[in-house]
């Protein structure tokens, strides 16, 4: 995201505090398309993603005044607020989506191990995602579907392990090894 | 409970990603509210994995969904009409008319008018009427502050050694009561104020943070006299924006 992109969001979520709701609109249609294809990756099923944005941005109407609280930049905290929603509702579904974390895995891992992207989402992953992406790229295997599932589907390092069939000690080693070096690669690409 | 870095940024990282569940996590999200060195912890953290959510293709949620959330938010027709319009156009229509109030696409244009006023200015700008023309050598970064159809009303100057020049190329007309004041927006925190705009010209200082490279982009808003009441950000619509570009 180019730097006045950020800086637009955060205008809007401090006109969204004072409860604007014109700006309100315009943060929706300016972020909206994005949260929606994450909720959809985590949800998989469309009409529970829909009712996922909804959450998501009614949360977003009555909580944009703690934001200026939480440091982080404006899109990390709207996309905060999309995975604990998601999650919500994962929890209150759990049981009846078995196969949509194996289906998303795979999908996930796709996108990020694809030499070829095509140009939209080039476009996508400008800046901070193409670096992640990048870096993501530069772990072991196991380590960034460790790291993946622990994100997208809100698994703790027993159901990862228990996942990808390992031992819990292995699965938390990975972990930490990855984000380890996922945090040296990023650094190194914010320097430049 | 005080933590080592280390600890901090192990925990920071494990709550961030979701691997801190239950009691520890509890115990965790209450030293939060504490300690704001872990908050930014956490914050560096998130704003490091949440690109993973930006990945996929964008996809457009139906009219229904936000017809569901201004009902539940009270947001009146008009702001659902906005929005709901722009979920269906792509480029033209005038849902986007705030990006381009935010001069987005008039990037272009600001930076033609800037090279054009920097030389020394086409028919009705004259180099000695405009403060950052006349010694153009020392200007660093220059910005053409306009309104959503690209008409500028302000242009700014900025100087190596932090002197920001402003003047205003025209008054617009205002309410009774109301004003004009000038905001430093930055990629990361809240817009600063730089203060009122009552005169036709202006110089100031640009505070620590609000270089170019931290807050690439000038708004005005219209406020009510003595400025906006929320020191984080401007209370009335912001009419005018310009982003800065290099001289």
């Amino acid at each position: 995201m180019k730097p006045e992109e950020i800086a637009q969001l955060r205008l809007l979520l401090a006109a969204v505090a004072r409860k604007d709701a014109v700006a309100f609109g315009q943060l929706y249609q300016a972020t909206a398309s994005k949260l929606f294809a994450f909720s959809l990756r985590i949800l998989v099923r469309r009409e529970l993603a829909e009712e996922a944005l909804q959450e998501i941005f009614v949360a977003v109407w009555n909580n944009a005044s703690s934001y200026n609280e939480s440091m982080a930049a404006p899109m990390t905290w709207m996309v905060t607020v999309a995975r604990n929603k998601c999650f919500d509702m994962l929890r209150r579904r759990s049981g009846t989506e078995d196969q949509s974390a194996a289906m998303f895995e795979q999908d996930m891992l796709d996108t990020l191990e694809s030499d070829d992207p095509n140009p939209a989402e080039q476009v996508e992953r400008r800046d901070e995602a193409r670096a992640l992406a990048r870096c993501m790229d530069g772990l072991e295997r196991l380590h960034r579907e460790a790291i993946i599932l622990a994100w997208f589907q809100d698994m703790s390092h027993s159901e990862v392990a228990a996942q990808l069939k390992l031992p819990v000690g292995t699965v938390k080693t990975w972990i930490r090894r990855g984000m380890d070096k996922l945090r040296t690669c990023l650094s190194e690409w914010e320097r430049g | 409970m005080k933590l080592d870095t280390n600890a901090i940024d192990r925990l920071a990282a494990e709550y961030a990603l979701g691997t801190l569940k239950g009691g520890a996590r509890r115990r965790f999200e209450a030293m939060l509210r504490q300690d704001p060195e872990l908050r930014r912890a956490v914050a560096a953290w998130q704003d490091r994995l949440h690109p993973m959510a930006l990945m996929s293709a964008p996809q457009e949620p139906p009219a229904s969904v936000w017809e569901a959330i201004s009902k539940r938010t009270t947001a009146p027709a008009k702001a659902a009409v906005t929005a709901r319009r722009a979920t269906h156009a792509t480029s033209s229509s005038a849902g986007l008319r705030f990006w381009r109030l935010l001069g987005l696409s008039s990037t272009a244009l600001a930076a033609v008018l800037a090279a054009l006023l920097i030389a020394g200015g086409p028919a009705g700008v004259r180099p000695d009427t405009f403060p950052g023309a006349a010694n153009s050598v020392l200007a660093s970064h220059v910005s053409v502050v306009a309104d959503d159809k690209g008409k500028a009303i302000m242009v700014a100057t900025l100087s190596g050694d932090d002197q920001v020049r402003l003047r205003l190329l025209e008054k617009p007309v205002l309410p009774a009561g109301r004003t004009l004041e000038l905001w430093a927006v930055p990629a990361g925190g809240v817009p600063r104020s730089l203060g009122l705009l009552e005169n036709a010209e202006r110089q100031l200082r640009l505070p620590a943070g609000t270089r170019p490279a931290e807050a690439p982009v000038l708004a005005i808003s219209i406020e009510p006299e003595g400025g906006s009441k929320n020191p984080n950000g401007p209370s009335g619509p912001v009419a005018y924006t310009g982003k800065w570009l290099p001289a």
